[in-house]
């Protein structure tokens, strides 16, 4: 991607959007939020954001041989201001669909990237979600990301991308034990039509 | 030309009872036409479709993960 044009009226957006959050009670520290949105909604934040996104719907899957087996690696991961995780990751194509572009059938390929924290990196990741919650029997027992985008195999064009996030913990409840699982999933779908 | 809907879901489940706790729903049109640098990306006619519960986590999901 070479640049990004026109982001005014999404600085203007991004602004009205997180507004009401700036002035909330919770927020800790105004000032600080407002200069992240500054950073984020600036031209060259919104133009990583959006090179991150294509590279995530299109660009990762480019290296990923079509009926292959998988391609497991270990990853360390510094989101967490600075604190290293470490997860195993397993990319594989699982599927060869067909779409539909317009009216016609087109080939596609399904691509999967599952990445599981491993068991020693979640006593970290707990520590910084919620520290302290182990002294009251919260444990993070699992933390899975699969990321699944279906693209044509001759064009690459995405058409449809699903990212789902697991986190899954027990509780010590009265002397038993209480499973609980937290789910975000994100799906994108794209409808091809001609343009009139 | 493509018609791109984008939903988020949050839930929270304790194996017998699954409970909602964001929803958001949305559409934009993708424009993709030649350009003499390459190619032309447009994105517009964003829709709002459908929101529900907690919209700050909806909101960051929206963003690239």
């Amino acid at each position: 991607m070479l640049r990004i044009e026109e982001t005014e009226r999404v600085q203007e957006l991004v602004g009205q959007m997180y507004e009401p959050l700036s002035k909330s009670p919770s927020a800790q520290s105004p000032s600080a939020l407002q200069q992240l949105l500054t950073i984020m909604a600036s031209g060259a934040g919104l133009r990583s954001l959006v090179q991150d996104d294509w590279d995530h719907l299109v660009g990762k899957w480019l290296v990923l041989p079509l009926d292959s087996a998988p391609v497991e690696s270990t990853s360390v991961s510094t989101v967490l201001n600075g604190i290293p995780l470490r997860s195993m990751v397993r990319q594989q194509m699982i599927d060869r669909p067909s779409c539909i572009r317009d009216i016609a059938a087109i080939e596609c390929a399904t691509f999967e990237s599952r990445s599981n924290i491993e068991p020693e990196s979640l006593a970290v990741l707990q520590n910084y979600l919620s520290p302290g919650a182990s002294d009251a029997g919260v444990r993070i027992t699992g933390s899975e990301k699969v990321d699944r985008v279906t693209l044509e195999i001759g064009t690459m064009l995405p058409h449809e991308a699903i990212l789902t996030r697991t986190l899954q913990s027990t509780t010590q409840l009265s002397g038993r034990t209480v499973l609980t699982q937290n789910v975000q999933r994100r799906t994108v779908r794209f409808t091809y039509v001609q343009e009139q | 030309m493509a018609l791109v809907e984008t939903e988020y879901v949050r839930e929270v489940s304790d194996g017998t009872v699954t409970q909602q706790l964001a929803v958001l729903r949305m559409t934009h049109r993708m424009r993709v036409s030649p350009h003499p640098e390459g190619l032309l990306v447009q994105f517009d006619n964003q829709k709002a479709i459908a929101a529900g519960g907690d919209m700050t986590d909806a909101l960051g999901a929206l963003l690239p993960w």
